[in-house]
């Protein structure tokens, strides 16, 4: 008895929920839309206007079948301001794909689009995020950079790049780092070097504040440059450039031994060996064995007899 | 002028912009061209005889006109060097990047990234602009699963540099991408250039280099976790016009992040052939999860690489220690405040002499601000001060950056004092100028930029010179594709952040 009188009272309140005129009252709060639920309905009847960038169907839609009669009313709204993907990807320019289920079902369940089956469109073969072998921009808008690469990343970057590049390949493709790594020639003030750069990099190098053979080859850039501006070795060692340092030719081994890439950006090999064929230059951390032992070649600019490598 | 530059740039962009969509279900283009005209002002070498040398109040000898002199004991001349003539150089540089895919097999992508250079000025002054026409990269790709294989003109990053290759690589990333596996070869291209070694560009004199291309192979393994991060890797370079090693070197390096905003990384280098530890390095670095601050302190040694085919490594050129630290603080809205430093010091050269004091150590400590807490504008402000053997220099500088939508305009302004090296008692520049951004369409990016530089270099002697110039550059950046500019599709809010404006 107390069944049925419990069953009556959820008719009743049914009934009135379904008929009343207030709009909200009794709806079903959607959370997750259930695809496998609503087997029967063709992917069409809902989303009909997704080539022209309508993802979402329309409220009303629903409403034509959950009408508080055939079924109960849904409260559902489609989600409003921009997508918080970076997904740049559109309907209306896949006319090729005839079939939702061609991106849309795996596994027998309606998901988002399924990324093996983009890639294999567009002839990308590698696993999804691994930026190094493919193309980002195919399917994403690339983000901006990070608050990590706020200040003087550029400058700070390499131990992190050396050590953990697939975090930079998140984002970057390699030739991100080729806009820098090899040089520009013509980059105008700004670049990596940031402006001012060409007043600044004699001080900038000594102190090293980067190592321009990074990126440099430095008898293709510096030299030929020093050279257009007379700074290069001509032959007279010890009257040239060190002249504010009188005694500079007589003490110069340290300041070499620390800066050799210096030296280098002006000097050229036989510079060197006009003396040093004669003085000794072989210091701290020479190992004349391992050189013996696989390459003499250097060995024999000055020695005639190459030393033993055991 | 170098008119065939222009052209050229102009013919392989226009047939590149013009041929990608026809042929190819996948493309993207950056097509950029940059220009600018710089002076330039350096010295001349001249001599006079030793007889004609006078001397000065104070020790020392000039020239009848005014200019120090450096006489040698004993010798017939006296050597000096003159203020040379303005130069001007006026590099015009187009580089093309581009890749191509969707050609009929799946993974196969063609990519190619080429510069046409020159400068327009009949001088040849300006560096790096030779040979005209220089290919970066050229290479096919094809991609199955965990395996990538690239053949053609490519580049291998890694710690122990940028090689460039004309040859292959192939990467292999089994276990679902955890375990990483790369191997190289084929004939090497210079350290910092695209061009072999046995080019003319590279070695004007005729030295001591390879008279064959060098060939490079090498190869590392990997491991990708979610909290670690480690390699290994070899590279062993041969020359074989001499049939000997020329190279031969080994690194180690990983990255852990613990968790909570840490990040422990660093590696290290090591030089099989001499037998010498090279390069290496640690860092620390947090940052706060809310945002608030980013610190990094680190520690890194750096030793020149020589190959062993030139004389440079008999030398025993020594490494330096350098300790470093940098902050920086968001405390409001818009605002970051930001510090950075390092002390380094040079491993003993066991060379001192005190026939030439140097020093053996220096220092850099910069300091600045941004704001762009104000709608439309970005304020900012930095100063730096670096001392070390044979220069210094400290300056400021300042910008403001008005930008609506899609046009920007950059006021800037900057001091530097910066004692030359051995030549100059005090030089000091003062620096303004004005830069312009414009999208006028999406895709395309132009920018034109103007700086006034006011030069003194200031000496006790007749070589003493002003050096005064105004600085111009263009530059115009395209890019498209298949699927769009790489920026379109971005809301409007993250298109108007600092950081996207900077990265573009």
């Amino acid at each position: 008895m107390k069944a049925l009188v419990g069953v009556a009272a959820a008719a009743v309140i049914a009934a009135v929920v379904g008929t009343s005129p207030v709009p909200g009252v009794g709806l079903v709060p959607i959370q997750q839309f259930e695809h496998a639920k609503h087997e029967g309905v063709g992917c069409t009847t809902c989303h009909a206007n997704v080539a022209q960038g309508q993802v979402y169907p329309e409220p009303s839609f629903c409403a034509a079948c959950h009408d508080g009669q055939m079924q109960p009313r849904v409260d559902w709204r489609p989600p409003t301001g921009p997508s918080r993907a970076n997904l740049k990807f559109r309907h209306s320019v896949h006319p090729g794909v005839s079939s939702c289920d061609m991106c849309h079902v795996s596994g027998g369940t309606v998901q988002r689009a399924v990324i093996s089956q983009c890639q294999a469109c567009h002839g990308i073969e590698g696993e999804h995020m691994d930026a190094a072998v493919s193309d980002c921009s195919v399917c994403h808008v690339q983000p901006p950079a990070p608050p990590s690469h706020a200040f003087d990343w550029r400058g700070r970057h390499a131990v992190n790049a050396a050590a953990a590049p697939e975090q930079c390949a998140t984002c970057h493709v390699r030739a991100d780092c080729l806009d820098c790594h090899r040089q520009d020639a013509a980059s105008p003030a700004g670049g990596y070097h940031g402006v001012d750069y060409l007043q600044r990099h004699p001080a900038a190098s000594y102190n090293r504040e980067t190592e321009c053979s990074s990126c440099h080859n430095v008898s293709q850039f510096c030299q030929s440059c020093h050279r257009q501006a007379g700074l290069v070795s001509a032959g007279a060692i010890g009257a040239g450039y060190h002249d504010g340092n009188a005694s500079f030719i007589a003490g110069h081994a340290q300041a070499a031994r620390q800066n050799l890439e210096s030296c280098v950006a002006c000097h050229t090999e036989r510079d060197c060996l006009r003396c040093h064929v004669s003085f000794n230059p072989h210091g701290p951390g020479f190992d004349p064995g391992a050189y013996a032992g696989k390459n003499q070649q250097v060995c024999t600019v000055c020695h005639t007899a190459v030393p033993n490598p055991d | 002028m170098r008119r065939s530059v222009v052209r050229a740039a102009a013919a392989v962009g226009g047939l590149l912009v013009l041929a990608a969509p026809l042929h190819a279900q996948g493309y993207h283009v950056r097509w950029n061209t940059w220009f600018q005209s710089v002076a330039y002002r350096g010295v001349q070498q001249d001599s006079i005889l030793a007889a004609s040398a006078v001397a000065v109040p104070g020790g020392g000898f000039e020239t009848p006109d005014g200019f120090a002199v450096s006489c040698p004991a004993g010798a017939t001349y006296c050597g000096f060097f003159r203020p040379g003539a303005e130069q001007r150089g006026m590099p015009v540089v187009s580089t093309i990047d581009a890749s191509v895919w969707g050609l009929g097999i799946e993974g196969l992508k063609f990519h190619v990234k080429g510069r046409v250079g020159g400068d327009l000025e009949d001088g040849g002054f300006w560096p790096g602009v030779e040979p005209e026409v220089q290919l970066i990269e050229g290479y096919a790709e094809y991609v199955k699963r965990d395996v990538t294989v690239q053949a053609g003109r490519t580049t291998v990053f890694s710690r122990l540099g940028y090689l460039g290759l004309d040859g292959g690589q192939v990467s292999v990333r089994p276990l679902r991408g955890k375990l990483r596996l790369r191997a190289y070869g084929g004939w090497a291209l210079a350290e910092g250039a695209v061009l072999p070694i046995t080019s003319p560009e590279l070695n004007p004199l005729g030295e001591f280099r390879p008279t064959q291309r060098e060939l490079a192979f090498g190869g590392s393994v990997g491991w990708n976790l979610a909290a670690f991060e480690g390699r290994v890797l070899y590279r062993r370079d041969f020359d074989p016009g001499a049939d000997l090693v020329s190279g031969e070197r080994g690194a180690a390096e990983a990255a852990i992040r613990p968790g909570a905003g840490f990040t422990v990384a660093g590696g290290v280098e090591y030089d099989f052939l001499t037998g010498n530890w090279g390069t290496h390095d640690v860092m620390v670095r947090y940052r706060h999860p809310g945002g608030l601050a980013d610190v990094t302190v680190g520690e890194r040694r750096y030793r020149p690489y020589f190959p062993v085919w030139s004389i440079w490594g008999v030398f025993s050129p020594v490494g330096y220690n350098r300790e470093y630290a940098a902050a920086a603080v968001y405390p409001m809205a818009g605002l970051v405040l930001r510090t950075e430093g390092y002390l380094f010091n040079y491993e003993d050269t066991e060379a001192q002499t005190p026939l030439g004091v140097f020093e053996d150590g220096g220092w850099n400590w910069s300091a600045g601000g941004t704001y762009s807490g104000v709608q439309n504008f970005v304020f900012d402000a930095n100063y730096r001060a670096q001392f070390g053997p044979g220069a210094s220099s400290q300056g400021f500088d300042g910008r403001v950056t008005y930008r609506r939508d899609l046009f920007a305009v950059t006021a800037r302004g900057g001091r530097l004092e910066r004692p030359l090296e051995y030549r100059f008692s005090d030089a000091e520049v003062w620096s303004y100028g004005l830069r312009v951004d414009v999208e006028p369409m999406p895709g395309i990016y132009l920018n034109a930029e103007a700086i006034r530089y006011d030069e003194t270099r200031e000496r006790p002697d007749a070589a003493q010179l002003d050096w005064d110039q105004t600085r111009f550059s263009v530059g115009a950046t395209l890019v498209f594709g298949s699927s769009g500019s790489r920026w379109r599709g971005l809301h409007p809010a993250i298109l108007r952040l600092p950081e996207t404006r900077r990265s573009r």
